[in-house]
């Protein structure tokens, strides 16, 4: 009877060995650690720039981070990266050099290291023994050579758990808004304020709207937001516009040459090598490194081709010159008339899409003597519209104080990016016909409402109830 | 979650001989029941945290892989990357058969497009790296350079070839090429293996910890987790690992080597019995050589020689198949063979043609280890000094040496790596730790 378990239990370890077909590796030799990762702490998934309609002698800049943020996402909450430089960078001459910096860097604490949760109770305040873990970060403005400290050691909000954990959840975040002078500030996890069609148009550029017009006919429908339901991390800065301007003034004249200013956010982490220097371990402070960077909504993701990815977000706007061709004759431009018979797009070069996502377009958000980069780029000197009044489709829907003059959080970009893709707009008339210039995802809005007062990006999904996915516009 | 396939489990059966495939078309009926019977226990293991809402709702990339596969057949690109997402399973279940699927995906993409194919060649060094195929991998990975593929994935798998193949400074030299293009998990934990291989126990755990704070995915964190477990316990260092294990477990309950890791650390700290039953548990599911090793020391301690014997029997058997089965004999098995005296010769042989191709830091320890079950220490003590050459903290390159060295009467050398063996983790082995204490005890 011994015997006989005893060769059981061998056979079947020896059986379980064979239909394992190879020798596995050991682990004690070599790490076969991915070769492709991800960094979402470090991924920047939009920003935004604009001048509000309750502040219109400052600026509000929002980067966000964390794509796809699901809300039930414990018990190991999003939070930034405390190794993550965040930068926001200012160009306010068109030479694609920043010339204001904001860096913000972020330091969590854990209040009782014997628990992994995040909380043991209600979290009914920003001191509340309660909360476990909670982040604080450092603000730091670069300008003209000097590093000035803002602020340091403002507290985030904790991230909305649910009615348990985080009842009255808006006093909460209204307590992380800080007031330091003139300067505004806000970080800590909202909804996603973006909205678009992703399960679509990621399969093969279907428009669902337009799903009769595509090559793979499909019944028409309403749009999805591939969005809806989830949340990410703001970081939201509002400043005079005074303080950003090349001549320090507040230009109320769009043509004057101080009004276009340039946005864009980098993300560092630091180098960290392999080699060992005269014998004493290294330094784990080597240089800061771009991780991501963005200004331009779609550009990263739709026309820079994925060979060129890793380069393009680890470069600054000053070379985007080597990235020129792919603006110029985009890939997409090419593919929709394959997608959708009969629609025609203007041949290359497409100096209109260099206008929109280069250069700013004439008479607008064009600086002079612009150097070609991406970035945001917002005229100041454009009077702000009432939320109510915004139109989503910005400047070609006869809403100059919109994208792509600046970025709203109401913008809707899908849209005004692929009816320029198909030459839908006022800077190529030809094309400027329907169905080119109806085009869109038909998501046109985002599934929960903004705020009306700074950080205006609305509050975030609960875990304990939310849906994804919302169907209609 | 519902498209995943299981891998076949066949393939390796055509090549074994008619008799030994007799047998084991008899025994696997048997093994699949037990398996099952495995799986379908709850895989909650103590020292897991409750279980993390996100891997039920997570997309499988599995999954998502296949459908765009499927939905693209004629795409070269969707087929490489189903391979590498097949990769990725093997490394997060240790479950090898992964490997046949993910070859036959690349297989796939390769026959699609020979040339440009960059992906393919990425996935197909990745796949010959887990597979122990240096020297393939290296290959691939150059093909794929010249293919213009990622630089980052391309630099990736160059780096791990040329670090097994022993051309340590080629490879640190790529892995700092990553780390300035893109400080990632992906990099930063090359890198921290780069700093552990050269003795910087301190800047690997910190590598490690960088990397961890990059992680996205469970899987992902759970990876990233449990090898700096590892780290930790390498350096005796049994509470930070613990702690780290079981943070791998928050992220991915299954995780054999985070498993393994709380196995080592309750053996590491006298508690055998709980340590036994952990060992127990991963044997029954993936019967690691490595565990059963440490399993038969654990029953060797307790006094369980008849259990003992069979973890013995175990691990011979295992041999013979592989052998049968064509698959080569590697490395880690050279240690094992010299550890129970089991056809050293040949692994010694095998190794021998292996350090004409890789002079590793690995293959000189198993070559010195080896050759000293032969007793021919004076040669081993060349290959013992060969493994220690970047100064890598790891307690079994200095007790192998020290044991070379006591066999060859140099007391004052011996007494020296034992001591430094016994420094960097007081219990770097149920079995050979107290083997090194009392040479100590007897030498001094």
């Amino acid at each position: 009877m011994l015997r006989n378990r005893r060769l059981i239990s061998v056979v079947a370890m020896v059986s379980a060995i064979v239909a394992g077909l190879v020798l596995p590796s050991t682990g004690s030799s070599h790490r076969e650690a991915p070769q492709i990762s991800e960094d979402p702490v470090a991924d920047a998934t939009d920003v935004y720039a604009f001048v509000a309609p309750d502040a219109p002698d400052r600026l509000t800049i929002i980067a966000n981070y964390i794509p796809l943020e699901e809300p039930a996402g414990g018990p190991n909450f999003a939070k930034f990266g405390d190794d993550v430089r965040y930068l926001v960078n200012i160009d306010n001459n068109g030479d694609a050099v920043p010339d204001v910096v904001y860096e913000i860097r972020f330091t969590t604490s854990i209040r009782n290291p014997n628990t992994f949760l995040y909380n043991t109770g209600q979290i009914t305040s920003l001191t509340d023994p309660d909360w476990n873990i909670r982040q604080t970060y450092t603000v730091t403005r670069l300008a003209a050579g000097r590093r000035v400290e803002v602020a340091k050691g403002l507290a985030t909000p904790p991230v909305n758990i649910g009615p348990r954990s985080t009842p009255n959840y808006e006093s909460l975040a209204a307590a992380a808004v800080h007031t330091i002078g003139q300067t505004k500030l806000f970080a800590g996890q909202r909804d996603d304020p973006f909205f678009v069609d992703l399960g679509s148009i990621f399969d093969l550029g279907g428009l669902r709207p337009f799903n009769q017009a595509h090559v793979l006919k499909e019944p028409t429908t309403p749009g999805v937001d591939g969005v809806g339901g989830f949340n990410t991390h703001s970081i939201a800065i509002q400043v005079p516009i005074a303080s950003l301007t090349r001549n320090k003034s507040r230009p109320t004249n769009k043509d004057d040459p101080a009004a276009v200013l340039g946005f864009w956010t980098t993300a560092q982490r630091r180098e960290f090598k392999t080699y060992l220097t005269g014998g004493r371990s290294p330094s784990t402070s080597g240089r800061w490194i771009n991780v991501s960077r963005l200004g331009m909504p779609l550009v990263n993701e739709v026309v820079i081709p994925l060979g060129a990815k890793n380069k393009w977000n680890a470069s600054g706007p000053i070379g985007d010159a080597e990235f020129l061709s792919y603006v110029r004759d985009p890939e997409l431009g090419r593919l929709i008339p394959i997608l959708y018979p009969g629609v025609n797009t203007p041949p290359a070069p497409r100096n209109d899409l260099i206008a929109i996502f280069l250069t700013g377009i004439s008479g607008i958000n064009k600086p002079p003597g612009v150097r070609p980069a991406e970035m945001l780029r917002l005229n100041v000197a454009i009077a702000p519209v009432a939320f109510n009044a915004e139109n989503r489709l910005g400047v070609i829907g006869g809403d100059n104080a919109g994208f792509p003059n600046g970025r709203r959080l109401g913008d809707d970009v899908t849209d005004v990016a692929i009816r320029a893709m198909a030459g839908g707009t006022p800077l190529t008339p030809t094309f400027n016909i329907a169905p080119n210039n109806q085009l869109g995802d038909g998501v046109d809005g985002n599934d929960l409402p903004f705020l009306t007062t700074f950080p205006y990006v609305g509050t975030p999904h609960q875990g304990y109830d939310h849906t994804h996915h919302r169907v209609g516009p | 979650m519902g498209a995943r396939t299981k891998p076949k489990r066949f393939a390796i059966r055509r090549s074994l001989s008619r008799l030994v495939r007799g047998v084991i078309l008899g025994l696997t009926v048997f093994a699949v029941t037990l398996a099952a019977v495995t799986l379908m226990r709850p895989a909650t293991q103590s020292g897991a945290t409750p279980a993390n809402t996100r891997l039920a709702t997570r997309p499988d990339p599995v999954a998502a892989m296949q459908r765009r596969a499927n939905a693209s057949p004629r795409d070269p690109r969707a087929w490489a990357l189903l391979g590498m997402a097949y990769l990725g399973k093997a490394r997060t279940t240790a479950d090898p058969s992964w490997y046949s699927q993910a070859d036959r995906a690349l297989q796939k993409s390769l026959q699609i497009s020979s040339t440009a194919n960059p992906d393919a060649f990425i996935g197909l060094s990745a796949l010959a790296s887990a597979r122990h195929s240096f020297v393939d991998a290296l290959s691939w990975a150059q093909k794929a350079a010249k293919a213009g593929g990622d630089t980052l994935a391309v630099n990736a798998v160059l780096g791990d070839a040329l670090v097994e193949l022993g051309r340590y400074q080629d490879a640190f030299a790529v892995f700092d090429q990553m780390i300035a293009q893109r400080p990632n998990l992906s990099s930063y934990a090359r890198v921290s293996y780069a700093r552990e291989l050269q003795g910087d126990v301190q800047g690997a755990v910190r590598g490690m910890e960088l990397a961890l704070r990059t992680a996205g995915s469970d899987e992902d964190k759970a990876f990233v987790a449990s090898q700096l477990g590892d780290l930790h316990w390498n350096a005796g260092r049994f509470a930070p690992a613990r702690r780290a294990y079981e943070l791998a477990l928050q992220h991915q309950p299954t995780l054999v080597a985070a498993r393994a890791g709380l196995a080592k650390v309750a053996a590491a700290t006298g508690n055998y019995d709980d340590a036994m039953s952990r060992y127990e548990k991963i044997v029954n599911v993936v019967p690691l050589p490595e565990h059963v090793v440490s399993l038969h020391d654990l029953y060797v301690k307790a006094g369980r020689a008849d259990k003992a014997e069979q973890m013995l029997e175990l691990i011979d058997v295992q041999r013979r198949l592989l052998a049968a089965g064509g698959v080569n004999v590697d490395v880690e098995w050279a240690v094992i063979a010299a550890d129970f005296n089991l056809g050293v010769e040949n692994a010694v042989a095998t190794l021998r043609s292996e350090w004409k191709l890789r002079k590793s830091v690995a293959v000189a320890d198993a070559m010195a280890w080896a050759l000293h079950a032969l007793d021919q220490s004076a040669e081993a003590l060349v290959f013992a000094e060969h493994a220690v050459r970047l100064g890598t903290r790891q307690s079994l390159l200095y007790f192998h040496k020290a044991m070379i060295e006591k066999a060859l009467g140099d007391r004052a050398a011996a007494v020296q790596d034992f001591r430094t063996a016994l420094q960097i983790n007081p219990e770097f082995s149920v079995r050979w730790a107290p083997v090194a204490k009392a040479a100590l005890k007897e030498l001094r």
